[in-house]
């Protein structure tokens, strides 16, 4: 790879990406609160309701998919924009739009009482028995919509960047070297994820605008009908794309942020970029595993998703994975909070892909899928994942800024115990959830059945610790954001 | 000045205006909207390549980024995508006249300008917006239960759905398959600008 001399990163940007995690970090917290209520609620033991239980969910759900998204496109640009000249003025629309998105979306959740789930499976948005009008699914969909034309805008600077500096999106996934062993302008890392992301957010967003058009659209022309199935197909062509892209951006900081701890630079070769060109085409089309009890499915196109899900996040996984272990192993690696959550997330990525992929499997999830074993495996990889990354790249901004000081502490005690809270929360709320997926309890029910009710009391304990370790992220975050703000 | 573009805009405007050829494709929905208006839009788009180059630049002073020539472009399309007035069309000759003017001058051409002045973020956005808004049409003219022009059958309005369909599909699979690969050479305007050293944190 020619060493490329880094860029500056631009000062409005960077107080830009601050703001995004200044913003993903509060609906963390919040949100994961909200969760905590949500399972103390299936345990008896706080008195929701079944449409406030819906509602919560649909907004715990939306609104922490949206931080993820945050987050992960604020790693991205922190560290894409130092090897290609990205728009600040695009992150501030996208921001921009991601508020007022949001904005719509919790109105149409608290005051329009909206629940039918993120995922606005088609025809339940219209169908509410009178919980909610029409305008609150049109005001929460339209927030989506929102939210979405901000991300292509920003992809697609990301895409314009890469163009601008490397000819083609091929090139920024680093074919010549895969392809032909020509190792003069192999992209680092950071821009081949992002390119991926690019080209996986593009395609995404755009199918999720037809389908959020669409059911605007039969919400007001209710005798239009829509076909359910092909609705459902583009919607989670849209949600799976778009959930696994955040982590896709995420991952980037441990492209960029382990290499600094040991010193030891991360170089893609072939093996690294197969597997992110193989990546880039699975994540787009292994989306139907979400339909595998849908029995109208030709049943090829079933037979070929659950293939493609077995290799759909693993390439990248394993070359990460794989990765970060050669940069770490014996490198006399300092640890501290930033560096602990990296390693946290690897194993929270890769052990949360493992019951993923046995849901994958048809025959497992003709029994499994619609119980807590779907919660348990995603909450593994977002939260211990996906979310891990985050709060780690929040460490890193800091350590970052104090090691031009005189090599001050950057973490304390207190930090340290949140992360183990974290980590033993995350573990025990998660397995609570495999585990009760095991055992049958259905996903998705605001009332559970007297024999479940210790199941939800355990994971509520756990969520508890979870909660009490982000809150140490978050608030000693938000505390540092001032120092961080007045040195960009 | 190359005259080309506007002996080619002239010549396609006069086919598509020739009375047997007009009833012809006006004879079916899907020939109407999805055949003829697109093709008058290209009689301006090739029009538009006559310009000289010193109006463009006189045009570029007060609307640099193509925002207003892309709102005009908009606005027109919304307009003639209204079936009533693809209705008006067929009954009002004064209609038909305005579909011809207006359709390449304030659609066609204001869409080239824009798309001249546009950057690769403004373009992916419209086109990524064009192709769902044909989605979403396309699933609405295929599905409604009732006829939205008076002078078309149902079953026509349903063949231009199936085509919108189409037409959102293979924009769709272009536009992928343009970016991802590209213009084959590098540019140089990507190249970094200044030196920021390389910082490692850590304990060596
Ligand atoms: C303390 C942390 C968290 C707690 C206590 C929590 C709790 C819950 C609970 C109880 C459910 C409903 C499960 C069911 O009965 O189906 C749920 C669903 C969900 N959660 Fe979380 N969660 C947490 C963190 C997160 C994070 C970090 C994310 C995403 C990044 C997330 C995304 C979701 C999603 C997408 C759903 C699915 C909603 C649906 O089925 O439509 N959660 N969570
Ligand atoms: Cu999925």
């Amino acid at each position: 790879m020619a060493n490329q001399p880094l860029l500056a990163i631009d000062p409005l940007g960077r107080r830009l990406v601050l703001a995004y995690l200044a913003v993903a970090a509060a609906v963390f917290l919040l949100m994961m609160s909200v969760g905590l209520a949500m399972r103390l609620g299936q345990g008896a033991m706080l008195p929701l309701g079944a449409d406030l239980f819906y509602q919560l969910m649909t907004m715990h759900a939306a609104a922490l998919v949206g931080a993820c998204a945050m987050a992960g496109a604020a790693i991205m640009w922190y560290f894409l924009s130092r090897y290609v000249r990205l728009t600040p003025a695009v992150l501030a629309v996208n921001l921009a739009t991601f508020l007022i998105g949001a904005v719509m979306i919790l109105g149409a959740v608290i005051i329009g009482k909206f629940g039918a789930g993120w995922t606005f499976l088609y025809p339940l948005p219209a169908k509410s028995g009178g919980q909610w009008e029409i305008g609150a699914a049109a005001v929460f969909m339209g927030g989506l919509l929102v939210i979405g034309t901000g991300f292509l805008l920003l992809h697609l600077d990301c895409a314009r960047a890469i163009l601008a500096r490397y000819g083609s999106l091929a090139r920024g996934l680093g074919w010549p070297l895969l392809f032909r062993g020509d190792d003069s302008d192999t992209p680092p890392p950071a821009v081949v994820a992002s390119t991926m992301a690019a080209i996986a957010n593009i395609t995404a967003v755009a199918s999720g605008a037809a389908v959020l058009g669409i059911s605007i659209a039969n919400l007001y022309f209710p005798e239009v009908t829509l076909d359910p199935l092909l609705a459902k197909n583009l919607i989670y062509f849209f949600g799976h794309t778009f959930v696994n892209v955040t982590i896709y951006m995420a991952v980037i900081a441990v492209y960029e942020i382990l290499p600094l701890y040991t010193g030891r630079p991360w170089k893609p070769n072939r093996v690294f970029l197969a597997a992110w060109t193989a990546s880039t085409v699975f994540v787009i089309v292994a989306y139907p595993h979400h339909l595998l009890m849908d029995f109208a499915m030709p049943h090829w196109v079933l037979m070929v998703a659950q293939v493609i899900s077995f290799t759909s996040g693993i390439p990248v996984l394993i070359v990460t994975a794989f990765g970060a272990l050669t940069i770490v192993h014996r490198s006399g690696i300092r640890w501290d909070v930033a560096s602990g959550l990296l390693m946290l997330s690897m194993f929270g990525w890769a052990g949360g892909v493992i019951p993923a992929i046995v849901d994958a499997v048809i025959v497992v999830n003709k029994v499994m899928h619609n119980t807590m074993w779907v919660p348990g495996h995603f909450h593994f990889y977002l939260l211990l994942g996906m979310v891990s990354m985050a709060f780690a790249f929040m460490y890193f901004l800091n350590s970052e800024a104090r090691s031009k000081d005189a090599g001050a502490p950057v973490d304390g005690g207190l930090d340290r115990l949140g992360l183990g809270a974290y980590l033993v929360g995350g573990l025990g709320f998660v397995f609570v959830f495999l585990y009760s997926g095991q055992a049958s309890v259905p996903r998705r029910w605001a009332a559970h059945m007297p024999e479940w009710l210790d199941y939800d009391r355990l994971g509520a304990l756990f969520a508890a610790f979870v909660v009490a370790g982000a809150a140490v992220f978050v608030l000693g975050f938000l505390g540092r954001l001032r120092g961080l703000w007045a040195r960009a | 000045m190359t005259r080309r573009p506007l002996h080619l805009s002239g010549a396609l405007f006069a086919v598509l205006a020739l009375p047997p050829v007009a009833r012809q494709l006006e004879s079916s929905m899907a020939g109407h909207m999805a055949v003829q208006v697109p093709l008058l839009v290209l009689c301006g788009i090739l029009a538009f390549g006559a310009v000289p180059e010193s109006v463009r630049r006189r045009l570029a002073a007060w609307d640099r980024h193509g925002l207003v020539g892309l709102g005009l472009a908009l606005s027109a399309m919304a307009y003639w995508m209204l079936p009533r007035w693809l209705d008006a069309a067929l009954a009002d000759p004064v209609v038909e006249l305005a579909k011809f003017v207006t359709v390449p001058l304030l659609w066609g051409m204001p869409l080239a300008w824009a798309w001249s002045r546009l950057g690769l973020v403004g373009r992916g956005f419209v086109a990524a917006h064009l192709v769902a808004l044909a989605w979403v049409l396309g699933w609405f003219y295929a599905n409604a239960p009732a006829r939205m022009c008076a002078n078309y059958l149902l079953e026509e309005q349903q063949t231009l759905g199936s085509a919108l369909l189409a037409l959102g599909t293979a924009g769709a699979l272009a536009g992928l398959l343009r970016v991802v690969v590209g213009a084959p050479r590098p540019a140089a305007d990507g190249q970094p600008l200044r030196l920021d050293g390389t910082h490692v944190l850590g304990n060596h």
